[in-house]
């Protein structure tokens, strides 16, 4: 057998939480390479990891790999994606958490570690879990994030204040450009209305336009005559009927729906 | 023609496929769950044929019906004929609407007798007349001279006491048999026609003296033994031949027989023995004559010599004898009226279809059918009714009429609408002396509801009355509810109550002096003393119950050597009680001032109990007082008052009631700790207006709160709590627990066992409106944690609580609970929605996250004030809310279905309770909601919870129509409410297909334990059994480790060694109060953990109250191998394929169930693998 495990690019490794588990989790590793590049995984510097267990964390992936080469960077992820993952904030998540299985990207400061990676050997299986730096799972962890989920107030506080100031300023910018460009017509003699202009107009919403469109229906709804001439009482007594056999076509699909499935046998 | 039927059958096949691409999502669970619940059916035997095949039915409906065709345009608008003009309007007229014509025309199809199978029949009858014409004769006997049965190997079918009597009895054949009956009328429903055949004993046979004492009864008796005997031989054209009482009446054998061949599926011949015409004088058997004396009764001599006068009358016995000198008018008068009408007729089919689904038509003293038939023709010759009548309009006059008359104070009587002239026939005032109920026929001497009780009376006016209220009421689909809908006995009453050893009623019956009645009913003592027994209930219970009814006995057949069944020999006697909500529970019956001379009868009635009590506007009464702790205590009164005076007044002893009622609150109770408990919990009812008593309180704080810089505009306690909904309503925090002190704030400890669970109490407060908001969503969440921490420091400040912020709540320790105030800002919503096309137009689209906060910041309040008003209206409705939650929980399905979704069922069965009224008690409402659960079709009607009566009718068709269109994408359960018309909220997500057929399936096997249990009389029963989920399902067990489950002493089953954490009184120390550990339960974060891991593998279920495993269910992903692809690539093994080189992927299972136990480390004890399929 060979030493190393590799199917379809990708090299296979086992992994298990701690010496006493008996069964592994099988890790694909490839380095990253897709059609569109982002700066935060660079090409050939980037070695993509498939089915990480929940458990597995920065911590892990760095001890696991550090022998390849200098870490730069590590980007956990739900699925794959060739862009960087957004940035979290402490109190205030924007993205959802990351559930079950996983994948990485480890960013290396050279390429060759990449390389160095993929010639891994099958065995023995790594362990995520030791005696110096050890994961946390069941009562410990849960014990642990009930602990983190408590926020400490002052900072909370500090953070809120510090964002609400840059969201203030960045108001105030857009007030002044907008006072600042209006009445100037663009290139093709445009004037564009904000709510910060003077002359503010209706506001360009769905909603709006919808009640327009209503409006001007009822107005010409108004300037005809109903019921008025022969033709139209034939026509609305017709409508009536046409109304009357309607529903009774759609009972009697109903009850042929009814009938189709038993529903009148009373016992 | 089977080309054309094979077709038919295949269209629903069609769409049931198209349907199931559309959820593909739910396909592959689907398949799973129903392999499971095949594992199931197999498991229980005992389940019907029947009900597997509305399994299977079931199975059908849980995929969306195929699509409405679209009616063209020209059919639409052609030139109508006069005659399709008449039928449109006609049905819009004469019938509640065209559907429910076409719905009525669709029954009456069902239910009646096809005119192929009315020849069959006759044809029959043909041949069985010829058969018992036939009959040899045979040889003069004394009437007590049996030997000859004996010899035939076959028992009398009467009870024959004292047996000695005078008489001789020769068997002639009879002189002719008739048809009669509804058979002929054609009126006869399904399932099981009974054609009645008269068979006339001839003159010959009767002997001038035979009125008397019992001797006319006997020889009837004895024509049937001798007919029976020589039918059983008659195999060719006879399967089977039985005796029963005609009706459950002891006095009237008939003999049935089953037709041989495919006609004994759902015909029966009933035969009855009738004298001929002339044999008797009418009047012979007038109302106020003796035709029983005493001496014969009780001594067993006849003398000659016995004279009638100053003997007691014996109307029941005389009647019994006319109505068989009657069979034949009635029939002709019947006949006559109907003038062959096809709206009548069918008027009266439907009429017994209702009656037969409120089992009025059954047993000793019902409504047969006979009297409805005999009712209508009254109506009919009283112009009430008129031929011409639509059988709808039959219908609902006739209830109309039946809802407005009182036959037991003003009895109606046909003969006297007719006119009959006839000197000596009785006066209405004389029936009413000696019968409860009054209905004369046609000939005048003959009482039709003679066996009626009064209470029976009033439980079928009170059902007419019932069924012309749904019919008023268009919001409700008044044929499924009066045709289609059985409201049986056992679902119909409140509460239950079992008299068992029926002997003892002999000494009741001395207790009453009834031994005129006993005379009159040939030694019935059951059906003697039931009257004056139902009579003292109701006075009893006074204005606590609406009706009190006893559930009369199934007439049982026997076989024909086999002796007569005997009124002692029924196990019990089952009463019902309807509860008047409002006063079911008081615990005072107030008597007569203490000086008025009733109070001698009040003290009399209700002896050492009733009391002297001064009362507030000053008067002096006779009182009694049921003394009761807890509002489960007061619930138990009735139960209470029924022993009380049976034991007082009709000496039945103790141990022979058995009142069904308070068993059911032990799944409402927590277990007791053995010591230092202070704290009086009882069904929790009264912990939760301490919770809200304090909640109250907190408004208050918060409305006064000062230098807050926005003002509250709403407060709203969105917790289930709020709403008496939560089925353990929390007790104050007043344990120790073994937990780290840091910041005021208890930590839990991950080596200490784990603290006892603390709920947090949602409160939502809405802000007012201001331009200071910013008009950006991200920077609303910034500034509402700003108002969060603020909110905190002022409550802390000005009022010195215990109140701690978080991003998005504020938590507050008060009185022992923990309240989380949640604030909330109405725009946000928009803020949530709204996005900018590229064009720069603003447009409102729902996302995640706007819809999450609608319903928690919108529609919950709206919906917790709406489920709260409805609890004050109806004092049970919390506890039935919070039992179907535990039995929902207890099925280990508490995560998959929304709670909010089961109390709307439950809110259901209050606001359209028909064909019953609201449940009032805790019983029946498990019952409905299980039976609701169970046969509500979900697959093609909306269920429509009017919440606040806010929909109009307009409103309710439009969601109607808007489900019919919609119906596939749709969720499988629909919910309709006033806040939420067409979205289905609480049941989007969940239930699934698989998880709702499974729910179902549960719910009718649970339903029907639970309906056998509360029949029991005989054995001690255990309530509990139907909230023990089944594991045979399941293909792995994770056993947990108790001492890390917070909430394991809610469990169903406790043991002695289950810790009870000890609550006491909740009082402000004068220390630092510290914030209790709120919403920790690792088995909870277990679960979701698991489910975020192995939602593609497995599905989890758990008891969320106190349960100490979760069930593993492998999805059908689970099993297959995949290709090597990368979306296949978690939680897999690769494996290659022999010499292929292809390497494709196998689930690696034991790495999964190791991994069960690495992320539960600390909380799972054991993983058991249950079965290997592979």
């Amino acid at each position: 057998m060979e030493d190393r495990v590799v199917i379809n690019g990708f090299t296979v490794i086992p992994l298990k939480l701690n010496k006493q588990c008996k069964s592994c989790h099988h890790v694909y590793l490839k380095e990253h390479s897709v059609r569109e590049t982002d700066a935060a995984k660079p090409k050939d510097r980037t070695l993509f990891i498939l089915n990480l267990p929940p458990y597995c964390n920065e911590e892990c992936l760095k001890r696991l790999f550090s022998d390849c080469g200098k870490i730069e960077n590590i980007h956990i992820q739900q699925k794959p994606s060739s862009s960087a993952p957004e940035v979290k904030n402490r109190f205030f998540k924007s993205a959802k958490d990351i559930e079950g299985f996983r994948v990485a990207y480890i960013v290396f400061h050279t390429p060759a570690a990449v390389k160095k990676a993929k010639q891994f050997k099958f065995d023995p299986p790594r362990i995520l879990s030791t005696d110096e730096s050890p994961v946390l799972t069941g009562m410990k962890k849960w014990c642990q994030e009930y602990k983190a989920s408590l926020p400490n107030v002052h900072a909370l506080q500090k953070e809120i204040d510090a964002y609400m100031e840059e969201f203030d300023k960045k108001i105030q910018e857009e007030a002044a450009q907008a006072k600042e460009e209006e009445g100037v017509p663009d290139d093709e003699g445009w004037v564009t209305v904000t709510r910060h202009s003077k002359n503010k107009g209706v506001p360009r919403t769905e909603a709006q336009e919808k009640r327009v469109t209503q409006r001007e229906k009822k107005k010409r709804k108004e300037k005809e005559l109903l019921n008025f001439y022969a033709f139209q009482v034939r026509e609305s007594k017709m409508e009536q009927i046409a109304k009357l056999r309607q529903k009774f076509e759609e009972d009697k699909q109903k009850i042929s729906l009814m009938r189709a499935s038993r529903k009148f046998r009373p016992y | 023609m089977p080309l054309k039927r094979a077709l038919s059958e295949k269209e629903p096949q069609d769409s049931e496929e198209n349907g199931s691409s559309d959820e593909s999502e739910d396909e592959g669970d689907a398949y799973d769950i129903s392999a499971a619940m095949s594992n199931i059916k197999s498991k229980q035997k005992n389940l019907k044929k029947s009900e597997q095949d509305k399994i299977g039915q079931n199975g059908a409906t849980a995929q969306p019906p195929p699509k409405m065709r679209k009616v063209s345009k020209e059919v639409l608008y052609k030139q109508p004929t006069n005659k399709e003009l008449n039928e449109l309007k006609e049905a819009e007229n004469l019938f509640h609407s065209s559907l429910f014509r076409m719905q009525i025309t669709e029954l009456l199809k069902e239910v009646m007798l096809q005119e192929k199978k009315k020849h069959q029949v006759e044809a029959y009858l043909y041949s069985l007349k010829d058969a018992i014409m036939k009959t040899p004769g045979g040889k003069e006997h004394d009437l007590v001279n049996q030997k000859w049965t004996e010899k035939k190997k076959i028992k009398v079918p009467l009870i024959q006491e004292p047996f000695r009597v005078k008489g001789k009895f020769k068997f002639i054949p009879p002189k002719s048999v008739k048809v009669v009956g509804s058979f002929l009328l054609g009126v006869a429903i399904k399932p099981l026609v009974s054609v009645d055949l008269a068979v006339e004993i001839p003159k010959l046979c009767i002997q001038p003296k035979d009125y008397l004492n019992h001797r006319y009864l006997r020889k009837r008796a004895l024509y049937l033994t001798h007919l029976a005997s020589y039918l059983s031989k008659q195999t060719d054209i006879v399967e089977d031949v039985k005796f029963s009482y005609h009706h459950g009446n002891y006095l009237k054998p008939i003999i049935i027989v089953s037709p041989k061949g495919k006609l004994s599926k759902n015909v029966k011949i009933h035969i009855h023995a009738t004298a001929e015409d002339g044999a008797f004088k009418m009047n012979r058997f007038d109302i106020e004559k003796n035709n029983v004396r005493m001496q014969w009764f009780n001594s067993e001599k006849e003398t000659e010599g016995d004279e009638e006068s100053g003997q007691p009358a014996t109307p029941r016995y005389n009647m019994s004898v006319l109505i068989d000198l009657a069979l034949e008018k009635h029939l002709h008068f019947l006949h006559k009226v109907i003038e062959d009408s096809a709206g009548v007729k069918e008027g009266i089919a439907l009429l017994r279809v209702w009656l037969h689904q409120r089992e009025l038509d059954q047993g000793q003293g019902c409504f047969t059918p006979f009297t409805l038939s005999m009712y209508v023709g009254y109506l009919l010759k009283k112009r009430k009714l008129n031929v011409a009548m639509s059988s709808y309009q039959i219908m609902r006059n006739t209830l109309l009429c039946l809802a407005q008359s009182d036959w037991c104070k003003e009895g109606i009587s046909i003969a006297d609408v007719c006119g009959v002239d006839d000197p000596k026939r009785p006066h209405l005032a004389n029936f009413h002396e000696s019968f409860e109920v009054v209905f004369v026929d046609p000939t005048g001497y003959i009482n039709i509801t003679a066996e009626m009780s009064r209470q029976m009376f009033n439980r079928v006016k009170h059902e007419a009355g019932l069924a012309i209220q749904v019919l008023e009421n268009s919001a409700v689909d008044s044929f499924e509810v009066l045709f289609m809908t059985p409201a049986p006995f056992i679902r119909k009453f409140d509460n239950l109550f079992h008299l068992t050893h029926i002997e003892n009623l002999k000494k009741t019956v001395a207790s009453f002096c009834l031994e005129d009645q006993l005379l009159d009913r040939g030694g019935n003592y059951v059906s003697a003393c039931l009257p004056s027994l139902l009579q003292l209930l109701e006075k009893a219970l006074g204005k606590r119950v609406e009706l009190v009814t006893q559930k009369p006995a199934q007439a049982s057949q026997w076989s024909i050597s086999e002796p007569p069944p005997s009124w002692s020999d029924q196990p019990s006697l089952t009463f019902g009680l309807l509860f008047n909500a409002e006063s079911c529970t008081t615990i005072l019956d107030k008597g007569p001032a203490a000086d008025s001379p009733e109070a001698k009868s009040f003290r009399e009635f209700w002896g050492d109990i009733s009391e002297l009590r001064r009362f507030q506007d000053g008067t002096i009464c006779e009182a009694v007082v049921w003394p009761s702790k807890t509002l489960a205590d007061r619930r138990l009164v009735c139960g209470k008052i029924i022993k009380h005076i049976l034991v007082r007044h009709a000496e039945i002893p103790r141990d022979s009631m058995h009142y069904t009622c308070g068993q059911l609150n032990s799944l409402l109770c927590l277990p007791q700790p053995t010591n230092k408990s202070t704290l009086l919990y009882g069904t929790g009812e009264e912990q939760n207006y301490n919770i809200t008593r304090s909640y109250d309180h907190l408004c208050k704080v918060l409305r006064n709160l000062q230098d807050l810089p926005l003002a509250i505009h709403t407060i709203q306690g969105t917790d289930p709590v709020f709403r008496y909904a939560d089925v353990f309503p929390a007790m104050p925090a007043t344990f120790k627990a073994a937990t780290k002190v840091v910041g005021g704030r208890q930590l839990p400890l991950p080596d200490k066992p784990c603290p006892p669970w603390v709920k947090s109490m949602k409160v939502v407060c809405l802000l007012e409106a201001s331009g200071k908001w910013p008009e950006d969503a991200e920077a609303i969440r910034r500034l509402k944690a700003a108002f969060h921490i603020q909110l905190a420091n002022l409550l802390k400040k000005q009022h010195s609580m215990t109140s701690y912020a978080n991003v998005d709540h504020v938590d507050v320790f008060k009185d022992g609970f923990v309240f989380r105030i949640t604030l909330g800002y109405l725009k946000e919503i928009a803020m949530l929605k709204m996005k900018k096309t590229p064009e720069g137009l603003v447009t409102m689209r729902e996302t995640e996250e706007s819809s999450a906060m609608e319903k928690e910041l919108v529609t919950l309040p709206k919906f917790s004030t709406a489920m709260h008003g409805l609890q004050q209206q109806h004092h049970a409705l919390s506890s039935v809310v919070r039992l179907a939650k535990r039995w929902v929980c207890a099925q280990l399905l508490g995560d998959h279905i929304a709670e909010e979704a089961i109390e709307l069922l439950v809110a259901y069965l209050y606001l359209c309770p028909a064909p019953f009224t609201p449940p009032s008690s805790v019983a029946s409402g498990l019952m409905r909601f299980l039976h609701l659960l169970s046969n509500h079709d979900w697959s093609l009607s909306p269920l429509i919870v009017n919440l606040n009566n806010e929909l109009t009718n307009l409103e309710c068709t439009e969601i109607r129509t808007k489900f019919t269109k919609e119906r596939s994408t749709l969720p499988l359960m629909f919910i309709a409410t006033p806040y939420d018309k067409n979205s289905s909220m609480f049941t989007k997500h969940k239930p699934t297909v698989p998880i709702l057929q499974r729910i179902v399936l549960l719910a009718r096997e649970s339903l029907a334990v639970l309906q056998e249990q509360l029949m029991e009389t005989h054995q001690i029963v255990d309530f509990k059994q139907i909230f023990r989920p089944p594991l045979d399902a399941y293909d792995v067990i994770i056993q947990l480790n108790t001492k890390n489950l917070a909430r394991h002493y809610h469990a169903v089953d406790t043991t002695a060694k289950t810790f009870i954490p000890s609550y006491k009184e909740y009082s402000k120390g004068g220390e630092e109060e510290t914030m209790p550990v709120v919403n920790f339960d690792p088995v909870q974060i277990y679960l979701k953990e698991l489910r975020e891991t192995f939602s593609e593998f497995a599905l989890f279920f758990h008891d969320s109250l106190g349960g100490d495993f979760i069930a593993v269910l492998w999805k059908p992903a689970f099993f297959e191998t995949q290709p090597f692809k990368l979306s296949h690539i978690n939680c897999r093994a690769p494996v290659t394929d022999g010499e292929n080189s292809d390497v494709s992927l196998k689930t690696n299972v034991d790495v999964i169930l190791e991994d069960f136990k690495n992320i539960g480390t600390g909380l799972v004890r054991h993983i058991e693998v249950k079965k290997k399929k592979h």
